[in-house]
């Protein structure tokens, strides 16, 4: 049986590996349609490699001569003026996304340094008395706005053993005073 | 790399690649001015180029990529060219000019040429990549970003069209 056409050409152009070569040339010799198709194959091979090539040594001094006067060929791009092509998409998202994630990072993010606090306003402010004082703590929230209920559970017994001990005692008789 | 050793380097490329390249782009144009500009600017192209291939191998491949590319495009705009001064010549305002040149230009060119030039251009850029090019299926897959069955089923397709041409002188589909 005939091997398809474009098997043929498959043979003709030698992609084939050493066996399946031997097989087809076994085939085209005992077979006048595939060697006449072989044949037309031949013939159009050397019809294109028959004609008038242009003088390939001439124009290769032609355009090497055209190069030499390129501005481009005289100046080679280094990394830091090489041009980068970006969609204009991508760069609208990069910097939205940008924008986004420093927008979040300012609202919902505390910085904290040093004796500076940067309170959440949804949740409750829970500080240790001995890392600021309470009247520093007022004068922060009346700067701020805020709205303030300070309350504290002062202990019935007067005999405190925690740092601050005398600045919740007077806080706590200036209340009863009121 | 110093610029002396990238320049030799360079030259060495273009000594080799150039005949191959410019064959391919006479074959793909049928114009030797317009092959001498493509291939010029797949030079400068490479030149340009910030990571230099390892082997002159891979600029063959790199540059003939390149090339292909300059050279559709190059198709696309003479395409529409003709289609525009096709509109003009049969709304009988003048004669174009750029009409009377690609006459002039299509009876320059041999027989064969004329042919080649009467295949699509996707039949034909594979077949002058296999025939000029000297390339595998393989290699010219790569280059075209196809698979190696369908450049088989390409190079098929453009030897046969391109015999009826030659025979007939018309394309059949």
């Amino acid at each position: 049986m005939c091997p398809e056409d474009q098997t043929l050409s498959q043979y003709f152009d030698g992609e084939f590996d050493r066996s399946q070569k031997e097989y087809i040339e076994h085939h085209i010799d005992g077979c006048e349609k595939c060697a006449v198709k072989i044949e037309e194959y031949t013939r159009t091979r050397l019809d294109m490699l028959d004609f008038d090539e242009p003088d390939i040594e001439q124009s290769k001094y032609h355009v090497y001569a055209a190069l030499q006067n390129d501005p481009r060929f005289q100046e080679k791009t280094v990394f830091w003026r090489r041009r980068i092509l970006v969609p204009a998409p991508i760069i609208v998202l990069t910097a939205a996304v940008i924008c986004i994630l420093f927008t979040t990072l300012f609202v919902t993010i505390g910085i904290r340094t040093g004796n500076t606090i940067a309170l959440r306003r949804q949740s409750p402010l829970q500080l240790r008395m001995d890392e600021i004082q309470l009247d520093e703590l007022t004068r922060y929230f009346d700067s701020q706005d805020f709205m303030i209920e300070v309350k504290m559970d002062i202990p019935g017994k007067r005999d405190f053993s925690i740092v601050g001990e005398p600045q919740l005692l007077k806080v706590g008789e200036s209340k009863r005073l009121k | 790399m110093s610029t002396e050793g990238s320049k030799q380097e360079f030259i060495e490329v273009y000594e080799h690649v150039f005949p191959v390249i410019f064959r391919i782009a006479y074959h793909i144009t049928g114009d030797t001015a317009v092959s001498e500009d493509l291939c010029q600017e797949a030079f400068v192209k490479y030149y340009q180029r910030m990571d230099p291939l390892p082997n002159v191998d891979q600029a063959k491949y790199w540059l003939i990529r390149v090339l292909k590319n300059l050279a559709y495009n190059f198709e696309k705009r003479r395409i529409r060219e003709l289609k525009a001064y096709t509109r003009v010549l049969q709304q009988g305002e003048r004669e174009a000019p750029s009409g009377e040149q690609e006459a002039l230009r299509q009876e320059a060119l041999s027989r064969v040429q004329k042919s080649l030039q009467k295949l699509p251009y996707k039949l034909r850029s594979v077949l002058v990549l296999k025939e000029y090019g000297q390339l595998s299926y393989k290699e010219i897959a790569r280059i075209l970003k196809i698979s190696e069955g369908n450049v088989k089923v390409r190079v098929f397709r453009a030897r046969e069209a391109l015999g009826n041409i030659i025979k007939e002188g018309d394309y059949v589909p």
